[in-house]
């Protein structure tokens, strides 16, 4: 047998055999998870899976939605005929609105906890900082698509929602309401709506999202997995990382090639486990469905989906200029830039505490707090929109009052956090603020109630 | 070894290690992801089918029942009317009438109605959500659907989505709507029906512009106090007036009042009013000549009223109103009024005196006893203009220096599909949208006590006659296809010229009804030129009887003279013919003696015609049709042998039945009935 | 949401005292008792379905001497019929009055009112409410307009009866079972539709064919059923 022939054997043996090609995958696949990661990362109390499990819930998503785009007409009033089949002809129809609509909640409120935490784990810092702007690029993606979907149901509710989403933005002035008329398709939430919504929220915004959570994860491998500090919060850079980028890193010794089966493994049982968890949701509570939209009859209070009640609070203490883009604007900018701007963030010259200590600085910030805060209350009346200033105020003066007693535990851990993180805190409080009082004590005009009065 | 120890075992054991904990709950998501399908399985539609097999197993009927079932969700699908009904997958026998005996549901067949189910499904009628398959989705009000099953004490309101027409079937409805419009709710609320008509209030209140003449503000007080008081079947409201304000409003009403054209009429003769005595004894002979009571109640002393309801009741009317105003307003009361629907009668002066004098012997001294009002001045009045204002006054009533409001109260067109988070429900009353409606019109100051709507003088059937009709009113109604909503058409129409300004100076069609427009109370007149003699109408007119002796109400004596009823007659005979009753359609020399005979042997024998009509007052009693025993004298030969061929076809609706006559038979009856002349007549009542 | 709403309203409520509202209700305890209970009006009435019955029912109790009894105890119960009120004393005449609200499928409703006899025994009245259903009503209509002029006796100031006018045989009541339950749908349709004559009866009555349709006819048949005085059999319904 001359070699060349045997060649070809093997090369078609090869060819012939599918567990070769997927012993060639499997070794590829490898690759592909971080081969890097250290084993103290695995833990759950590292990431607490956040990351993997936005991820699982966007799976949720669209398994769910697949399946929904069966039944789903985008048409009035078919639409809504549509979710009344679902709920009462289609086997486990329900279950699968349901899983969607409960799911949708999850990835919103997942995407948001998995950027505190990366922000508090300080992992947009280089060489990770452009992958933070894609994150929160992610989550504004992610709100979009909640909000698109949000209409297609067609229903008082998801009508009603839209329709003052839509307000919102048409409060930008100067081109706020071109934008909406582009976004509705005309000046009312109508079939063109309900049409350019549907086809946001099953072409273009899903398969965008896709596009950059693989831009996303294959960043996250390339920039070396989590982002650790040492002890005295500089980065802990791989080896190879540090040379790179040129920074002084500490080259790790414990680098460690890691089965991804470790990985793996618990990041799909972290999935698994948020699918029971939100599968009995599901089971027990039905996503809501109200009565066919009636643009006839506006529900008191209209209010937007919940997690842009919070813009909506913000749009009743101010005027649609200031809440619908001076404070959005700068709050997405604000976390686009944190990166960027090193006067917030380097961890050794610009600890919060020291800077304040400085006399221009302390009035300056000081002036500009309670001038903030007066306008807020005084004139406003928004004393919800407050209280995390009070907060903040009450917790910089415990860290920095040094007269007060010893500095230590969570006195100290407090006084070396940088300017940054006192702004996110801030600016967190306040989404949870808004959002919970936007969601839950507001009623008929806007008025103040205790939900359990409802 | 406890069973908490085992389980923090196994529990140790499956969390052990990655591999574990991902196989473990691996099979929890299996588990639970299985759910869903098993939770199908024991749907209630399937509970409620099971049942039925059960039910019709035992029956002797039960073969052909369970070849008529089938099974897994039904449903009546009619796109073109929204209609998407799942209510026969529970209510599987609809269409089963022998399971009338049943008189449990779901399994009731459904009783005789004037739709089928394939025409119109479920919900058009009887609300609820006719997409769902469960009890409460289907059946209650949710947050998801908020329309539940209509009571079906109010169901005829489903019929007001389509027919405005009156129906046979829903009294209540018919009653309802009547309602709305005599009691003036569409005075300030705007109720458009789905046909796109108005209900148009009947009530016509009086003009306010010139009450100083007519009556005093103690009376104007004590009314506002309680209408009800001074006539029981006053329509007014009760809007629950302080002492302070009711005072006020009656200040404000006599200082706004202006003189009327009949105050500055010159003064009528100066005649002496007849003593009270005398009047109270000779006044009811008057009154009741004129027949004042066809269109005016009076209560007994019973308390029943008596007579019509066209105009108002004047039980007490000697306590409210002024002498020299009941003079002039008797004489001319369009001169007060120009819209009243009171006719001007051509009373001499001594029956002007005498019904005066009658009408002020009608008093009720308790009314005005207590009542003692500080002297009026500047500030009250002004208070009284804000109130009079401010509750809407004149939405209903002219008064001077108040324009009528637009849109004063909530427009009710929607009122049927208003949704219930618009509602302010009262505690403890169900929060339903008939409950909400029904309680609103017995008692609407209980839902705020600034809000403006007075109560009305309404019992529990009213009440739900007018919640009946208000319910009617929906989204529904109003995205109809237009072909299935039958509308009533208006009709307008005036007599014109000389004689169409002498029928509105006598208020004719106060009454009678022209071309569909008028009253209801007295014949329609449409075709009266071609039914009557012109002999026989100049005579009516001058000595007006009732053709039905069962009536109390007549057709009063306007003392017309001889040159207004031959204008009348003319104008009638002429302008009020119907096509094809002219002299082709019926040859009178077949009218023969010898058919007469025949005609009288039919009329007695075979169509017993006497059980209802009298042609000779010796023999006959019949009591539910005209009397007959001068028709001869009244009505065109042409007229009687069209109507017996077919009544309907000339006044449809008639009770008289269509006995479908042969030509012969119809010619020999008119050939009777012409034989009865006036000569005849002997021993009438 | 609603209930928000009403907060204010409420407050207006609470502080107007709380003077309003019913006390809690109390079992009521006779007073007095009798031994036999009479039906003084309202017994056989026919309304809508669902509805309430016109008139308010009104029964009397009387003792053994037969002078009626004040401050006895009456209750009424029927099977899907609502009463207000249920449990009630008898007023100084002896008599309560209750309106009585039917269920919502047509058909009849007996009922009973009972009262309590002094030392145990219990004294009752069988009465029965009658729910007109669609058909039933359209009868009621029909026959009011075109029948009762002569088939019903009893006259008022608005309505004068033919009754009295008419020659033997004289009219049959359309609630009188007795007569009425033998004659068969068929026999009756056809007395409707053609006259007396049609089946051998008095020309008294007009032959209706050609002025009501015929599921007015069936209307009114299905009414005289529904009201009939013994109950008509549904049994022989088929």
């Amino acid at each position: 047998m001359s070699t060349e022939r045997v060649a070809t054997r093997q090369r078609e043996t090869r060819l012939l055999n599918p567990w070769h090609a997927l012993e060639r995958w499997q070794t590829d696949i490898r690759g592909i998870l971080s081969a890097r990661v250290l084993e103290s990362q695995l833990g759950f109390r590292k990431t607490w899976y956040l990351g993997a499990l936005t991820l699982g819930a966007f799976t949720i998503q669209i398994s769910t939605g697949l399946l929904l785009m069966l039944y789903y007409h985008p048409s009035i009033p078919q639409g809504y005929a549509d979710m009344k089949d679902l709920e009462f002809v289609i086997s486990s129809g329900t279950l699968l609105r349901s899983l969607h609509r409960w799911s949708a909640h999850a990835m919103v409120f997942l995407v948001f906890v998995h950027m505190a935490k990366a922000f508090y784990r300080a992992a947009y810092r280089p060489p990770k900082e452009l992958n933070w702007v894609l994150g929160v690029c992610l989550l504004l993606l992610t709100l979009l698509l909640s909000y698109t979907g949000y209409l297609l149901p067609w229903d008082q509710l998801s009508y009603w929602g839209t329709t003052v989403g839509a307000n919102i933005m048409s409060s930008i002035p100067w081109f706020g309401p071109k934008l909406r008329f582009y976004m509705l398709g005309g000046h009312t939430v109508n079939a063109n709506a309900l049409l350019r919504f549907y086809v946001l929220h099953t072409m273009i915004l899903p398969l965008s999202m896709l596009t950059l959570v693989s831009v996303h994860l294959w960043r996250l491998h390339k920039d070396g997995g989590m982002y650790e500090v040492d002890e005295e919060g500089r980065p802990l850079l791989h080896a190879k990382d540090a040379r790179a980028s040129g920074e002084e890193g500490i080259a790790l010794g414990k680098e460690k090639t890691l089965s991804y089966s470790d990985l793996l493994f618990r990041e799909v049982t972290a999935i698994e486990a948020l699918a029971v968890v939100l599968l009995t949701i599901a089971l027990i509570w039905k996503a809501p469905l109200e009565q066919l939209a009636n643009p006839m009859h506006t529900p008191n209070p209209a209010k937007a989906p919940w997690y842009f009640t919070g813009l909506q609070e913000l749009l009743h203490y101010f005027p649609p200029f200031v809440a619908g883009i001076i404070l959005p604007g700068m709050i997405v900018s604000g976390l686009i830039f944190i990166p960027f701007l090193p006067i917030f963030d380097n961890v050794k010259t610009y600890q919060a505490i020291e800077w304040f200590r400085g006399k221009r600085a302390r009035w300056t910030t000081g002036a500009v707090l309670i001038l903030v805060m007066s306008v807020l209350l005084v004139r406003q009346h928004a004393w919800d929109a407050v209280a995390p200033f009070w907060i903040v105020v009450l917790l910089t003066s415990f860290a920095a009052g040094y007269r007060v007693g010893p500095i230590n535990g969570f006195r100290k851990w407090l006084r070396e956090k940088p300017v940054s993180f006192w702004i996110m805190t801030l600016f967190l409080m306040e989404a949870v603020v808004l959002t919970a009082v936007g969601t839950l004590f507001r009623g008929p005009g806007w008025s103040w109630v205790w939900p359990w009065r409802g | 070894m406890t069973a908490q120890t085992t389980l923090g075992r196994v529990i140790k054991f499956l969390a052990g290690s990655p591999a574990r904990r991902f196989a473990s709950i691996s099979v929890v998501l299996a588990i639970v992801a299985s759910i869903a399908p098993t939770k199908d399985l024991f749907s209630e539609w399937r509970y409620y089918q099971r049942q039925y097999k059960q039910l019709i197993r035992h029956r002797p009927d039960g073969a052909r029942l369970q070849k008529n079932f089938q099974g897994g969700i039904q449903q009546i699908w009619i796109p073109e009317r929204h209609v998407t009904d799942r209510c026969s997958t529970c209510h599987v026998a609809l269409q089963e009438n022998s399971l009338a005996d049943q008189r449990k549901q779901p399994f009731r067949p459904h009783p005789p109605m004037p739709h089928t189910l394939n025409e119109f499904g479920c919900v058009i009628c009887h609300n609820g959500q006719g997409a769902a398959t469960t009890v409460t989705e289907a059946h209650y009000s949710t947050k998801e659907w908020e329309q539940p099953i209509l009571p079906t004490r109010y169901l005829e309101a489903s019929c007001g989505q389509c027919h405005m027409e009156p129906l046979e079937g829903t009294p209540q409805l018919n009653l309802g709507r009547r309602l709305l419009a005599r009691y003036g709710c569409a005075h300030c609320h705007a109720i458009t029906q789905p046909d796109g008509s108005r209900i148009m209030p009947v009530d016509e209140p009086p003009s306010l512009e010139h009450i100083g003449e007519k009556t005093s503000r103690e009376w104007i007080f004590s009314w506002l106090k309680n209408p009800q008081v001074y006539a029981v079947s006053s329509t007014m409201p009760n809007f629950r007036f302080s002492d302070q304000e009711a005072t006020d409003i009656a200040n404000f009403l006599v200082s706004q009042s202006d003189a009327s054209v009949n105050s500055t009429a010159p003064a009528p003769a100066s005649f002496a009013l007849p003593p009270a005595e005398q009047a109270a004894v000779d006044g009811p002979g008057v009154y009741g000549m004129l027949f004042c009571a066809s269109c005016h109640a009076t209560q007994n002393s019973k308390g029943a009223l008596l007579g019509g309801e066209l105009a108002p009741e004047i039980t007490r009317v000697g306590s409210k109103v002024k002498v020299d105003w009941l003079r002039r307003w008797l004489k001319a009361p369009q001169g007060y009024d120009p819209k009243t629907r009171m006719p001007r009668y051509r009373f001499d002066d001594k029956q002007i005196a005498m019904l005066t004098a009658y009408l002020l012997t009608k008093k009720d001294e308790d009314l005005l006893a207590n009542v003692h009002l500080d002297p009026s001045d500047r500030q009250s009045v002004e208070r009284g203009k804000k109130l009079a204002t401010d509750y809407g006054c004149a939405a209903c009533h002219r008064i001077n220096g108040i324009a009528p409001p637009e849109g004063f109260a909530p427009d009710l067109s929607r009122i049927g599909s208003k949704p219930l988070f618009q509602v302010g429900f009262l505690r403890g009353m169900p929060e339903t949208l008939p409950d909400y409606i029904s309680g609103k019109i017995r008692d609407p100051r209980a839902f705020g006590p600034a809000l403006k709507m007075p109560r009305f003088t309404l019992d529990d059937s009213q009440v739900e006659a007018l919640t009946t009709a208000l319910l009617a009113q929906t989204d529904r109604a109003v995205t109809m296809p237009p072909e299935l909503v039958r509308s009533v058409p208006l009709a307008k129409y005036h007599p014109g010229g000389d004689t169409g300004r002498l029928m509105e100076d006598l208020r004719c069609q106060s009454c009678h009804s022209i071309n569909g427009n008028g009253g209801e109370m007295a014949p329609d007149l449409t075709r009266e030129g071609s039914a009557v003699q012109r002999g026989w109408l100049l005579d009516f007119m001058k000595n007006p009887d009732t053709l039905r002796p069962a009536l109390i109400r007549r057709m009063p004596k306007f003392n017309l003279s001889d040159e207004e009823i031959h204008k009348l007659s003319d104008y009638m005979l002429n302008a009020y013919q119907a096509p094809g009753f002219d002299s082709e359609a019926l040859d009178l020399r077949s009218l023969d003696a010898g058919a007469a005979a025949r005609g009288r042997e039919l009329f007695y024998t075979k169509y017993a015609c006497q059980a209802c009509h009298i042609a000779d007052y010796k023999k006959d009693k019949g009591y539910v049709g005209p009397a007959l025993a001068d028709v001869g004298d009244r009505l065109t030969p042409v007229w009687m042998y069209k109507w017996l061929k077919d009544p309907n076809a000339v006044a449809p609706g008639t009770v008289m039945p269509n006995p479908r006559l042969a030509d012969k038979e119809a010619k020999d009856l008119t050939a009777f009935l012409v034989t009865l002349r006036a000569k005849k007549k002997g021993g009438a009542k | 949401m609603k209930r928000r709403l009403m907060f204010p309203v409420f407050l207006v409520f609470a502080f107007s005292g709380c003077g309003e509202h019913a006390p809690v209700s109390v079992l009521l305890t006779p007073k007095a008792y009798g031994t036999q209970i009479v039906e003084q009006s309202g017994g056989k009435q026919a309304g809508g379905v669902g509805a309430r019955l016109p008139e308010p029912v009104v029964v009397q109790v009387n003792g053994a001497d037969g002078n009626s009894v004040a401050g006895a105890l009456v209750v009424f119960s029927g099977d899907g019929v609502i009463f207000t009120p249920t449990r009630v004393l008898t007023d100084e005449n002896g008599q309560v009055s209750a309106t009585v609200q039917l269920g919502s499928i047509h058909g009849s409703y007996p009922f009973i009112a009972q009262t309590p006899k002094q030392g145990g025994g219990i004294a009752d009245v069988e009465l029965r409410g009658i729910a007109l259903g669609y058909q039933e009503k359209v009868g009621k209509q029909v026959s009011d307009k075109y029948c009762r002029m002569c088939h019903d006796p009893e006259s008022t100031t608005e309505r004068v009866s033919n009754f009295e006018n008419l020659a033997q045989p004289a009219p049959h009541v359309f609630s009188d079972g007795t007569v009425l339950n033998s004659i068969s749908d068929a026999d009756l349709y056809k007395i409707i539709a053609d006259g007396g004559p049609a089946v051998g009866k008095s020309p008294q009555t007009p032959a209706y064919r050609n002025t009501l349709a015929s599921s007015e006819i069936k209307s009114v048949i299905a009414y005289m059923r529904a009201i009939a005085d013994p109950p008509y059999p549904p049994q022989t319904a088929k």
